[in-house]
């Protein structure tokens, strides 16, 4: 096996991200070095993502809608009147 | 433009869908928008490292989601086209000129990399890897995609993605201290 790799990897970050990470696995993870950063990485990033979700204040989704209904009227009118667009050049 | 006209009209051709020229109607995008703007906007912000520009790029992406002839797609397909919409931004944004990009975006250039300081806060740390390499760990322990989804949200070989990946670990790794195993340090050179 190479020194970057392991074959259980993908299944700790799996059940990482499933909340699913059972002793065999964290047992494992104590005596492979891929899967020790593995472990320690995710964590952090975990505990990042958690954090920003803490602070976040997100627009309401009426706002995203209004501008995307407003690109999408404004690509329609392009499209409709591109033939008028070229004749006139 | 008035603002209260433009909307009045949109309602009136906001159904059916079709009529919308938006991929999905309004109730399945605030479902879906419920799933994804928290964790798009954090993977902006950590890998952008700029916030005001997070947020400009996070709704852009949206708008160019909605506004996208893309094929149907399942939720999870949908999630992952939207994150690589936003990372095409990111690396657009990138590509310009150099005053104009992020002061990360230099570093995806061969710089010469600065001491590591084990003592480092760990967003410091995570803010000193290269934006790819906070673009892959964030998709891949935050978001919880395979390789073949960070190959297609990065634009990247699907082959290279574990290699690159163990780079930015092991990187990041040393950063927050993670190992203090002898010779490591030998992986990274």
């Amino acid at each position: 096996m190479k020194e970057n790799d392991c074959a259980k990897e993908q299944e700790l970050v799996a059940a990482l991200h499933d909340g699913t990470l059972n002793t065999e696995l964290l047992s494992h993870a104590g005596s492979c070095t891929v899967c020790a950063d593995v472990l320690r990485v995710a964590a952090f990033l975990h505990e990042e993502s958690a954090s920003l979700d803490r602070e976040l204040r997100l627009p309401d989704a009426t706002v995203i809608w209004r501008k995307a209904q407003a690109r999408a009227r404004e690509k329609a009118f392009a499209k409709a009147t591109l033939p008028i667009r070229i004749a006139r050049t | 433009m008035n603002f209260a006209i433009a909307l009045s009209a949109s309602e009136e051709i906001d159904e059916p869908r079709v009529k919308s020229g938006l991929r999905m109607d309004e109730p399945a995008f605030q479902a879906f928008y419920g799933q994804t703007a928290g964790p798009l906007l954090g993977y902006l912000i950590r890998s952008c490292g700029e916030r005001a520009l997070a947020e400009d790029l996070w709704q852009e992406s949206y708008c160019r989601f909605l506004t996208s002839e893309a094929p149907e797609m399942d939720e999870r397909q949908a999630r992952s086209y939207l994150f690589q919409v936003a990372t095409n931004l990111m690396r657009d944004r990138w590509r310009r000129p150099r005053e104009e990009a992020p002061a990360e975006g230099v570093a995806e250039s061969a710089a010469p990399e600065p001491p590591l300081d084990l003592k480092l806060g760990m967003r410091q740390a995570f803010e000193r890897l290269k934006p790819r390499e906070r673009q892959l760990l964030w998709l891949a322990y935050v978001e919880g995609s395979n390789h073949k989804e960070i190959a297609n949200c990065t634009g990247l070989q699907a082959g290279s993605i574990r290699l690159l990946l163990f780079r930015a670990r092991r990187r990041l790794a040393e950063l927050i201290g993670a190992s203090s195993r002898s010779g490591d340090a030998e992986v990274t050179k």
